[in-house]
C-alpha cells in the first residue's frame, strides 16, 4: 500500500522531473560514448590472456620473457587483421583453456557463469518475501 | 639462542594445552580457581613466544645459516634492515609470527572482557587456548622454523626479491594481524553464547570494538597490499582478483557486514542471531585465507608461504565451522531478537540488504576462487577465473552497496513515514541532478562510470545534508556554527565516525572508478635520447645507469617529464635483475596528482639502455591512497570511548 502511495505521489510531484531529468542527461551522456581504437584492443586482449608460466598473472601484468613474446604475438596478429576470437583460439590451441582469464561460456563451465545470477535472484526474492512477511504479520497484529 | 626458541615453543604448547583443558574443566565444575589458573596460563603464552620470535630474528640478523629457515629466506648480500623482518618471508616463520600475534591479541581480548563479561571468560579463554594450541602444534610438528641443517652453508638462498620493498615492513604484519584478529570477536561472542547469556546484550559494545579493530586492520592491510602491487609489480594495477587477494578480501567483506549489523543490535536490539552468524562466517573466511595462502590448490602470484600445510588448515576450518554451527543451533533460543523489523523502508532493512549484498560478494568471490579446483575435478580440464569474471559479477553489487551507503544515513530507524521521506529526499535529488549535469560537462560518457560517480556524489550530498541539519539544530540552540559542528560529531561518535569512514570509502571508490574506466596505457620502444608523447605528457629518455650489487644489478632509467605547460622533473623507473632467483623486479616511477598518475615502468631493458617502457595514465588513483588516513581517522573517532555515564543509559539517538 505504501508503495502505491509513493508511486502515485512521485508521478504527480516534482520528483518525476528529477528522475526524467536524470534519465535524459544519462542517456544523452551515454549516447555519444565510443571507445574503440587498435591499442585498446591489444591491451584488452593482453589483459585477458594468462601467462602460462607465471601463476595468476596475465601477459599484460607479467615481466616474464614468455609473456613479452606472447604480447608481441598478439600485436602481430592484430596487425595481420585477426579477430579477437581467432587470436584467443590460437593461444587456447597451444596452452589449453586456462590461458584465457575467464572460463569458456560452454559445457560444464557454463555453471560458473550461471550460479551468480541464479543466487542473486533467489536472494532478492527471498529478501522480498522475508520483508513482506514481516509487514503482513504486523498488519495482523494491528488489526 | 636457537635452542631457546625451540624450547619456548614447546613450553608455549604445553601451557596452551593446559589452559584449554583447565578452562573447560573450570567452566564445567564452576571452579573459579581453575578459571583463574587457565587465564593466567593464557597470559604467559605471548611472553614465552616472544623468546622464540627474538631468537629467530637473532638468527637472521647474525646470519646463522645452520637454521634451515634462515638459510632459505635470507643471505649475506640482502639489505641488513630486511633481516629484521625476514622471519615472516616464508611459511614457518610467518606461522610463528601469526601465532605470536594471536597470543598477544588473546591477552588483550581476555582483559577487555575480564570485568564486563565475566560469565563468558572460561569459554572465551578455552576457545582462544584451543586455537593457540592448534597453531603452536602445527609449528612444533610440521613447520618448525628452528629446524637445523646438518651442514652449515656459507650463504643463504635469500629473500624473494619481490618482498624487498618498503611495504615488507608494514603490509604483512598488518594483514596478518587483521586476519588473525577476527579470532577475538569470534571467541568473545561464541564464549558469551556458550555461557548461556546470549540474551544479555552487554557483549554488543565489546564485540563491536573488536569487530572494528579487525576491520580497520584488514582495511589497512588490503590497501597497503594494493599500494605495494601498484608500485612494484610494474603493471600499473592495484588489484587483480588473485586468489590470495581474494582470501584477504572475503573476511573483510564479512567483517564490514558485521560492524554494520552490530549497530542495529546496539540501537534496536535486533539481528542478534545474525551477528553471531556473521562473526562465524568472518572467522571461517579468515581461516580459509590461511588455507589458500599456505599451499592451497589455486595458482597465485603470492606463493611466498607455499607449503603442504594448507590441508591441515582446511581441516581445522571445517572443524571450527561445524562446532560453531552446533553451538548456534543448540543455543538458538537465546539468540532470538526482542524486536522485529517494523517496515520495509527503514534503516534496519537498509542494513539488512547491505549485509546480504556483502555476503553475496564474498560468496561469489569464494565461488570464483575455488571454481578452478572444482572444474578440474569434474571435467579434468583446468580453467582460469580471473579479473574480468570478478569485475562483471561483483562490480554491479559494489555499486548497489554504494547506493545503499547514500540512502542509509538519511532513512530513519523503525518506520519512515512518507512525509519524512519526501523531506529528506528533497535536497539530495536536487543535488544529484546538479552533479549529473556537472559530470556531463566534464565529459564523463562511460555509462557505468557515470552511474558510479553520480552515486558517489549522492553519498556526499546526503552526508552533507545530515551534517547541515544537525549543525543548524544546534546553532538554534545557541552554538556557533563551527562549535556546533564539532559538538554534533562528538555527541554521537559511532555514527559520525562511521560517516567519516564513508567519505573515505567514497574517495576510494572514485579512485577505483576513475582508474578502471579511464586508464590508458601504451608500450614505447625507446633508446636514450628519444622523446615521446602520451596523454598530454612529454617524456624524454635522458640516459641510464647500471649499478651492480652483490645480489642484483639495477638498471635505472632517467626520464625528463613535462606535462602540458609545466615541468615535472626527472622520474627514475628501474629494473633490478636478481640472477640467483631469475627474477626481474621492476619499479614504476609515478608522478601522482589528484587528477591522474603518470606511471612509467620498464618492461624490457637491453644492455645498451634501449628498452620497452610502458606508460600509463591512471586517473584519480591518488584518491585511493589519500582515503586511507580518512578511513583510519573515522574508525578511531567512532571507537573513542564514552564516559561511564553513557554506558548504562539508553543510547543517544537522533
Amino acid at each position: 500500500m505504501l508503495n502505491k502511495k509513493i508511486i502515485n505521489t512521485i508521478s504527480k510531484s516534482k520528483y518525476s522531473l528529477f528522475i526524467v531529468g536524470y534519465i535524459f542527461i544519462y542517456l544523452l551522456s551515454c549516447s555519444n560514448y565510443a571507445e574503440d581504437s587498435l591499442t585498446n584492443r591489444i591491451v584488452d586482449l593482453n589483459k585477458n590472456i594468462m601467462c602460462p608460466v607465471c601463476p595468476g598473472e596475465t601477459i599484460d601484468q607479467s615481466q616474464n620473457i614468455l609473456a613479452v613474446q606472447m604480447r608481441n604475438i598478439v600485436q602481430e596478429k592484430v596487425d595481420q587483421g585477426w579477430s579477437d576470437e581467432q587470436i584467443r583460439n590460437f593461444f587456447i590451441e597451444r596452452y589449453g583453456a586456462s590461458v584465457i582469464s575467464t572460463p569458456p561460456k560452454s559445457g560444464i563451465d557454463l555453471f560458473v557463469w550461471i550460479l551468480p545470477p541464479v543466487v542473486l535472484t533467489i536472494t532478492i526474492v527471498g529478501l522480498y518475501f522475508f520483508l513482506k512477511n514481516i509487514k503482513n504479520k504486523e498488519n495482523i497484529e494491528d488489526n | 639462542m636457537v635452542e631457546t626458541g625451540n624450547i619456548s615453543i614447546l613450553i608455549a604448547l604445553i601451557i596452551s594445552i593446559y589452559s584449554s583443558v583447565i578452562s573447560l574443566l573450570g567452566a564445567k565444575f564452576k571452579s573459579s580457581e581453575l578459571m583463574i589458573s587457565s587465564r593466567y596460563g593464557l597470559y604467559t603464552v605471548p611472553f614465552i613466544l616472544l623468546f622464540s620470535i627474538v631468537s629467530i630474528i637473532y638468527a637472521f640478523v647474525t646470519h646463522d645459516f645452520s637454521v634451515q629457515y634462515v638459510y632459505e629466506n635470507s643471505n649475506l648480500s640482502m639489505p641488513s634492515s630486511y633481516t629484521w623482518v625476514a622471519l615472516y618471508a616464508g611459511n614457518a616463520g610467518s606461522l610463528l609470527f601469526i601465532t605470536f600475534l594471536l597470543s598477544v591479541l588473546s591477552v588483550f581480548g581476555v582483559i577487555s572482557i575480564r570485568n564486563k563479561l565475566k560469565y563468558a571468560l572460561p569459554y572465551t579463554v578455552g576457545i582462544l587456548s584451543i586455537l593457540l594450541t592448534f597453531f603452536i602444534f602445527v609449528i612444533f610438528v610440521f613447520a618448525n622454523p628452528f629446524d637445523r641443517l646438518e651442514m652449515v652453508p656459507l650463504d643463504g638462498l635469500g629473500m624473494n626479491p619481490l618482498l624487498v620493498h618498503f611495504g615488507m615492513f608494514i603490509h604483512p604484519p598488518v594483514q596478518m594481524t587483521g586476519l588473525i584478529s577476527v579470532a577475538i570477536p569470534f571467541a568473545i561472542i561464541l564464549g558469551v553464547v556458550l555461557s548461556g547469556k546470549g540474551t544479555d546484550d552487554r557483549w554488543v559494545d565489546i564485540g563491536r570494538i573488536w569487530g572494528m579493530i579487525s576491520w580497520i586492520m584488514l582495511t589497512i592491510g588490503l590497501m597497503l597490499g594494493s599500494w605495494w602491487a601498484y608500485t612494484i609489480l610494474g603493471w600499473g594495477g592495484y588489484w587483480a582478483w588473485d586468489p590470495v587477494e581474494n582470501s584477504g578480501l572475503m573476511p573483510w567483506l564479512a567483517m564490514t557486514a558485521f560492524i554494520h549489523s552490530i549497530m542495529v543490535q546496539k540501537y534496536r536490539g535486533m539481528f542478534r542471531m545474525w551477528n553471531v552468524i556473521l562473526v562465524v562466517i568472518g572467522f571461517t573466511l579468515a581461516q580459509l585465507g590461511m588455507f589458500i595462502n599456505r599451499g592451497g590448490p589455486v595458482p597465485s602470484v603470492h606463493s611466498f608461504a607455499a607449503s603442504t600445510l594448507g590441508w591441515l588448515f582446511l581441516f581445522f576450518m571445517i572443524a571450527t565451522l561445524f562446532l560453531s554451527i552446533c553451538v548456534i543451533f543448540f543455543f538458538r533460543k537465546q539468540l532470538h531478537s526482542d524486536r522485529k523489523l517494523d517496515a520495509i523502508i527503514s534503516k534496519e532493512s537498509v542494513f539488512l540488504s547491505q549485509n546480504v549484498l556483502f555476503l553475496l560478494i564474498a560468496f561469489f568471490t569464494l565461488w570464483g576462487t575455488i571454481y578452478p579446483v572444482f572444474s578440474e575435478s569434474v571435467s579434468g580440464e583446468t580453467v582460469t577465473v580471473g579479473k574480468p569474471y570478478f569485475d562483471l559479477v561483483n562490480g554491479p553489487l559494489f555499486l548497489v552497496i554504494i547506493f545503499l551507503m547514500a540512502i542509509g544515513p538519511i532513512i530513519p530507524w523503525r518506520k519512515a513515514s512518507f512525509n519524512q521521506l519526501t523531506n529528506v529526499l528533497k535536497l539530495p535529488s536536487f543535488g544529484f541532478v546538479i552533479c549529473i549535469l556537472f559530470l556531463f560537462i566534464l565529459r564523463i560518457r562511460n555509462p557505468l562510470a557515470l552511474i558510479g560517480f553520480s552515486i558517489c556524489s549522492l553519498v556526499i550530498i546526503n552526508l552533507l545534508q545530515e551534517w547541515i541539519r544537525g549543525v543548524r539544530l544546534r546553532h538554534r540552540g545557541g552554538d556557533q556554527y563551527i562549535v556546533a559542528f564539532f559538538k554534533l560529531l562528538w555527541a554521537n561518535r559511532p555514527r559520525y565516525g562511521g560517516y567519516i569512514v564513508h567519505i573515505g570509502i567514497v574517495m576510494f571508490s572514485v579512485g577505483v572508478i576513475g582508474s578502471s574506466f579511464y586508464s590508458s596505457q601504451k608500450d614505447f620502444s625507446m633508446s636514450p635520447g628519444d622523446t615521446n608523447i602520451f596523454g598530454g605528457y612529454n617524456f624524454k629518455y635522458i640516459n641510464y645507469t647500471n649499478e651492480d650489487y652483490d645480489d642484483r644489478t639495477e638498471s635505472i632509467a632517467y626520464f625528463q617529464v613535462e606535462s602540458k605547460d609545466k615541468s615535472i622533473g626527472v622520474l627514475t623507473p628501474f629494473r633490478a635483475l636478481y640472477p640467483q632467483f631469475r627474477i626481474a623486479a621492476t619499479r614504476g616511477a609515478i608522478n601522482s596528482t589528484p587528477k591522474e598518475d603518470f606511471y612509467i615502468v620498464p618492461s624490457q631493458f637491453e644492455d645498451d639502455g634501449s628498452g620497452v617502457f610502458r606508460v600509463l595514465i591512471n586517473p584519480m588513483v591518488w584518491w585511493m591512497w589519500v582515503s586511507a588516513p580518512v578511513i583510519i581517522f573515522g574508525t578511531l573517532f567512532s571507537l573513542f570511548p564514552y564516559r561511564r555515564k553513557a554506558k548504562n543509559s539508553v543510547q543517544f539517538m537522533e
